[in-house]
């Protein structure tokens, strides 16, 4: 079991970054990953991802511009169930280019 | 369960509003003189769905979730609004592109963690085009309850198989 810490960011850093928080979690842990997730919001965003305790960002917002550091990767498919499974694979593969 | 949190007075159906302002104001109105959000929560809730839109394109039909933060909240609620005819608003996580949306699920939420359950049963009814489209056609608020029910039972019995 490979520990993982992704960031996810929505507008409120609430409601919509815990769902898909949530789902990451449980889709990730048949890939054999353990996910700390963190939720926040588009402005906490930037300096978060910089801080090199995450592996991945989601997002459901749309985010400000900037050099984030790691793999971004929207999450709206979480939403709809449409292009999921996608979703899911982008994720898993932004971590095994990390190493994770 | 969901809906055994829903209540009929929340339910608002053949909604005239022509834009998303006029249905934050009804239905976050309603969630207001309800007892559920503070007076300050339909200027919230239009500014953040501004800033972060919660329009979503379900498969040709369009539903969006408003909800902002929980300082604007007194107790946990979930108002529902169909729309006589769709209304414009910007899909989740773009500043440019148009929904035109027949459902909208105001979501009162005082702590996203301890209702974790819950959100995730938000979507899993929201993605069933079958039930949005049930939603819509409703003769009254109790359907509505009673369609939201009978989904809920038919992924229970899923998760147990």
């Amino acid at each position: 079991m490979s520990r993982v810490s992704i960031l996810s960011v929505c507008g409120s850093g609430t409601v919509t970054s815990t769902m898909v928080a949530e789902k990451l979690k449980e889709r990730l842990l048949d890939d054999g990953y353990n996910v700390n997730a963190t939720e926040a919001r588009p402005t906490e965003a930037l300096n978060m991802a910089q801080s090199g305790s995450f592996d991945v960002l989601v997002h459901t917002s749309p985010l400000p511009s900037g050099d984030y550091g790691i793999p971004v990767i929207n999450a709206f498919a979480c939403m709809t169930g449409i292009g999921e499974d996608k979703f899911f694979a982008d994720v898993t593969a932004a971590l095994k280019a990390a190493g994770k | 369960m969901i809906w055994e949190s829903l209540t009929t007075s929340l339910i608002c159906q053949d909604m005239e509003s022509t834009s998303y302002e006029e249905v934050m104001e009804v239905l976050g109105g309603e969630l207001t003189s309800q007892g559920y959000a503070k007076e300050t929560y339909v200027n919230a809730l239009i500014g953040r769905e501004k800033s972060f839109p919660t329009g979503i394109d379900m498969n040709g039909v369009g539903v969006a979730i408003p909800h902002t933060d929980p300082d604007h909240i007194n107790k946990a609620g979930i108002a529902i609004g169909v729309l006589r005819e769709p209304v414009s608003f910007l899909q989740m996580g773009t500043t440019d592109v148009e929904v035109k949306v027949q459902v909208v699920f105001v979501l009162a939420i005082t702590d996203p963690n301890a209702h974790i359950g819950t959100l995730q049963r938000i979507i899993q009814i929201i993605q069933d085009t079958g039930v949005l489209k049930r939603i819509i056609a409703a003769a009254d608020a109790a359907e509505i309850i009673r369609i939201i029910q009978e989904k809920e039972k038919f992924i229970e019995v899923k998760a147990k198989k």
